[in-house]
């Protein structure tokens, strides 16, 4: 089957249903039946194949023949209507799952989660609950939670569980997590002590602010930093605001502990409040919101969580941070800012409903057009987890168990889920990558990633899973992640069709024609000396390691 | 087994069990290495090698007061984060006064004692200095985002405190210096990953593993079975893109590919040194490839080079009494041991290091650990280095005293410019560039600390 490449522009077709109610029964007869105002017509965005590969690339871990097709047949509407009722893949029950409870260990989530993302039909929620682990970041690069994974599967539930819903609640559920509460010291954080010159733990007070909410500096909507009449930035808060918030966050420890000191650890459950270690005085919060004194531990953490969440930066903040976690590494202010709208207010007047801003930013026309509308900046490096993702979705990768034992690829190219080096996660949002890129003005976050040693572990990775997979002529053992490259073989005889398909599934059709040369060229060289299958996953390995297909577009 | 090396050896078995083959052996550049002469630095080579201390440390905890007054302000503000007088391992400074080191750090007394390393007092931000009435008078000219630990790490690594700038101080010594090299590969080497200390104009980090680089496989030329494909890989890496994101992805590629195989051959004829470097210890195992590096200098052309290497967990809100020996003790080891290398190589009066870190932390406790403050002790370390003395003021430790800023968090009195200046300056920057790579420097009332032999 050849995908014929096909413009890049969105079919909308428009359903228009005028709706007309007649006048029912009872005793009036001659009116006119009464036009009611219909509703505005019913926009159905249809993808062509190459349209619906890149829309994927976006949305999914990694566009596939089939993922392809379902799409291409539909239209987005309905594809994103199904994606937000597909039963969750959680990690919590896999872990629970595993035999030898005593000795669940770092590899073990990790394996959950290369099954969730490669096969789990929840795609959309596991794209948007990665990007989310990555801005609400945990990670197990800490003593304690390296111990506790299935506080750190809980942890990853929570952003599952609120991928598409309301991001103050899952602000609060973050905050109230053991995980967090350990990772950001606000679990056994308490009330100042004068005399032992103790007050409160202000690592939570801070990073909620300057990167779970609001950032060091005032934003307008589109995300450009306001200035003063100086042209100097306006930070967000001061240090007496970050000691305010510190203040609030006192008082929580692990549920159901029968001490605060020392409690005893439960890494699944929400905190639970000790009044006695709470601090009771007056605080003061953002744009000089006092919370009054005398009250509980939750009380004061519901109005901070309402304070932050009321800030006009969270908008552009975190909508930001989502486009460049999904689409793009440089959104257009207008992008931003259309994207902001809608965390401002989903239609319906609400603030937060991720649902709505991730479909804003999925289906903006910067999104769907960017490809040709700013061909020399649109689009974003693939991150390593994510290539990886794709090319074992493509493949159908797994062991005859079903397993996908790929436990440590941080040790091979930089990343980890969950396992960033700090809560700055693996790189800044506005890493600027010396050369063009920084001469620019550009940001380009996973290339703070790219060093030497992970830029050719991903490269050698690749070929690891594709062409030094085990073919099967000989032993098997568990743990040998095997690909199905069935279906692509049906094609190989036909090297350019091959790499059309290829192309259509990686890059979204957006291969040169020179690149395409290049490889049918070499499937020509080495076509008499190789099995069919080789020659299969020599056009992926090519295609995989090329700079055309690590950018995302 | 202990975690570094259980998770090693799961990958390598994971990765030989799915692929019949090991991941580490990626080509020539594991080969053991053949002992040979110690020939192999210029008389005139000269190495600085940063060691960032990532999170904020406690310098306060490190280089602590013992004479009766200095320590006494030093208990009653830090409490129960106090180290016991009696725990701590005393040092003379030439220039006297009586302070002791944290009890995980004997190797640090002894490079203090021996001349080897020297700590310059209460190091930070600053744009110009500041009093604690300013501060609290609010009209104090204060470095933006104070506090802010991936701003204050930038306001370090760019020596400028005013605003933040897209240029390293090292990648700045590098646009000035570098004409001295002949090298083919960068001279800017970073062993804990992309930074902005080592970005100048016309110089980029090269950040790679303390393990050395790996080399792309199945697209070698070496290889015979390859070759067809490398041809094939090389040509689609060589088209032109006019994309910026996918062009810059392309000429990290080609440099990475030819970096690992230069440095990865010369690599292969460093002498084997005698110095243990300690185990389980990442900051070592740095420390050991930049040792590494250094040996083969000469054959990689190399006049000057700018290392950074890097220790994290210094964050320590929590569990500080816990924490704090296994990050000073483990940076200690780290440093006696490189220390040691440098001898062995006969280049210690060569190499240069020096610790840079987020800022200090407060004396205020927050229970059991501490947050985020300015001002910090730092060290230096190297033949080179005037040994055996502290240099600049120490602060006193009292909250609500005239150093503390605000709830213990002490005012520098040293700026980061200061001393990166005198780094500089050994280095071979000349006189009239300081200003300009450090262009608040003339807002203090000296450019050179004096810790470094002219």
């Amino acid at each position: 089957m050849i995908k014929v490449k096909a413009p890049i522009s969105a079919k909308i077709i428009f359903l228009s249903l005028t709706v007309f109610i007649s006048g029912c029964g009872g005793g009036s007869s001659d009116s006119e039946p009464e036009a009611i105002t219909p509703p505005p017509p019913v926009a159905k965005t249809e993808l062509t194949p190459a349209e619906s590969s890149a829309f994927l690339n976006r949305a999914t871990f990694g566009a596939t023949s089939e993922s392809i097709n379902e799409l291409a047949n539909s239209n987005v509407e309905d594809w994103l209507t199904s994606q937000r009722s597909q039963p969750i893949s959680r990690l919590l029950p896999y872990i629970l799952s595993l035999p030898n409870q005593e000795e669940i260990f770092a590899g073990h989530r990790v394996e959950g989660w290369w099954l969730n993302t490669v096969k789990g039909p929840d795609q959309l929620r596991q794209r948007v609950a990665f990007a989310l682990s990555e801005i609400l970041v945990v990670s197990d690069q800490n003593d304690f939670l390296f111990n506790y994974q299935n506080g750190m599967a809980a942890y990853y539930d929570i952003l599952l569980e609120n991928a598409f819903g309301n991001y103050r609640d899952l602000l609060e559920e973050v905050t109230l997590s053991p995980a967090m509460g350990v990772y950001l010291s606000m679990l056994g954080n308490q009330k100042p002590d004068v005399e032992n010159n103790i007050r409160p733990d202000e690592n939570f007070a801070r990073e909620v602010m300057q990167l779970f909410t609001i950032g060091l500096v005032e934003l307008n909507l589109d995300g450009s930093v306001k200035t003063d009449t100086n042209g100097a930035a306006i930070p967000s808060y001061d240090q007496d605001t970050i000691e305010g918030f510190a203040h609030v966050f006192t008082g929580w420890t692990f549920a159901g502990a029968s001490r605060f000191r020392r409690a005893e650890v439960n890494a699944i459950d929400p905190m639970e409040p000790w009044e006695d270690y709470h601090d009771t005085g007056e605080k003061i919060l953002l744009n000089d919101f006092i919370v009054p004194a005398g009250q509980t531990a939750q009380q004061d953490l519901t109005m901070a969580m309402d304070n932050l969440f009321a800030h006009d930066n969270v908008a552009p903040f975190i909508s930001f941070r989502l486009i460049q976690r999904l689409v793009t590494s440089n959104p257009s202010p207008e992008y931003i800012s259309r994207v902001a709208t809608v965390f401002n207010d989903n239609g319906q007047g609400t603030k937060g409903d991720l649902w709505a801003v991730v479909v804003a930013i999925l289906m903006d026309e910067e999104a769907m057009n960017g490809a040709n509308t700013r061909p020399n900046v649109f689009g974003k490096l693939r991150e390593p987890l994510i290539r990886t993702a794709h090319l074992f979705r493509v493949l159908k990768a797994e062991t005859l168990l079903g397993t996908i034992p790929f436990r440590w690829p941080d040790y091979v190219f930089g990343q980890s889920p969950q396992r960033p080096k700090s809560v700055f996660n693996f790189y800044h949002p506005d890493y600027q990558q010396p050369g063009a890129i920084a001469e620019g003005n550009l940001y380009a976050p996973e290339f703070q990633l790219s060093t030497a040693n992970n830029l050719t572990g991903m490269h050698n990775s690749v070929l690891y899973f594709s062409l030094y997979t085990n073919d099967g002529s000989g032993v098997i053992n568990d743990d040998d992640i095997l690909v199905d490259t069935d279906d692509l073989e049906l094609l190989a005889a036909d090297h350019g069709a091959l790499v059309d398909e290829l192309n259509l599934v990686f890059i979204a059709g957006q291969m040169t024609e020179s690149m395409r040369e290049e490889i049918i060229a070499y499937l020509d060289l080495i076509h008499p000396h190789v099995p069919t299958r080789t020659k299969v996953l020599e056009a992926v390995l090519l295609i995989l390691t090329s700079s055309e297909y690590a950018i995302q577009r | 087994m202990n975690r570094r090396n259980f998770l090693r050896n799961t990958l390598v078995s994971a990765m030989a069990g799915a692929y019949g083959t090991s991941l580490l052996a990626t080509g020539p550049l594991l080969a053991s290495s053949i002992g040979s002469s110690f020939n192999k630095v210029t008389a005139g080579y000269k190495a600085l090698v940063c060691v960032f201390l990532y999170g904020g440390n406690d310098g306060f905890n490190m280089v602590v007061p013992r004479d009766p007054l200095g320590y006494g302000n030093y208990q009653t503000s830090r409490q129960n984060l106090a180290i016991a007088q009696n725990e701590l391992l005393p040092i003379t400074p030439r220039s006297g006064g009586d302070y002791g080191f944290h009890p995980s750090m004997p190797d640090m007394q002894s490079l203090f004692a021996a001349g080897d390393l020297a700590i310059q007092a209460n190091i930070g931000t600053l744009v110009e200095p500041v009093t604690r009435a300013q501060i609290q008078a609010k009209n104090a000219n204060l470095p933006p985002q104070l506090f802010s630990h991936n701003s204050q790490q930038a306001l370090w690594e760019t020596a400028y405190a005013s605003e933040s700038a897209s240029l390293g101080w090292g990648g700045l010594l590098a646009d000035r210096l570098g004409y001295l090299n002949s090298s083919l590969v960068p001279m800017n080497v970073s062993i804990t990953g992309n930074n902005l200390f080592q970005v100048g104009e016309n110089h980029a980090p090269y950040a790679m593993n303390a393990s050395g680089p790996d080399e792309m496989i199945g697209v070698r030329h070496s290889v015979e079975w390859e070759q067809y494909r490398a041809q094939a890989f090389d040509r689609i890496r060589d088209m032109q893109s006019n994309h910026i994101l996918e062009q810059a992805h392309k000429d990290l590629t080609r440099s990475t590919q030819s970096t690992a195989q230069l440095l990865g051959s010369s690599l292969e004829t460093a002498p084997v040194l005698t110095t243990p470097f300690p185990e389980e210890n990442n900051l070592a195992d740095q420390l050991a490839m930049v040792a590494k590096m250094i040996s083969v200098s000469e054959e990689l052309g190399f006049e000057r080079q700018i290392f950074i290497v890097g220790m994290g967990g210094f964050d320590t809100h929590d569990r500080q009494n816990q924490d704090q020996p296994n990050l000073l003790g483990g940076l200690s080891q780290a440093l006696a041991a490189f220390n040691q290398a440098t001898q062995e190589l006969g280049v210690a009066n060569q190499v240069t290091s020096f610790t840079h870190s987020d800022f200090g932390r407060t004396l205020t406790s927050n229970g059991d650990g501490t947050d985020h403050g300015w001002g910090s002790h730092h060290l230096m370390m190297g033949g080179a280095v005037n040994g055996g003395d502290i240099y600049g003021t120490m602060p006193e430790l009292s909250i609500g005293g005239p150093d503390d800023a605000d709830d213990g968090r002490m005012i520098p009195t040293t700026s980061v410019e200061q001393y990166s200046a005198t780094l500089a300056r050994w280095f071979g920057l000349p006189e009239n560039e300081l200003n300009t790579v450090f262009p608040n420097l003339g807002n203090f009332s000296s450019a050179d600390l004096g810790f470094m032999q002219s």
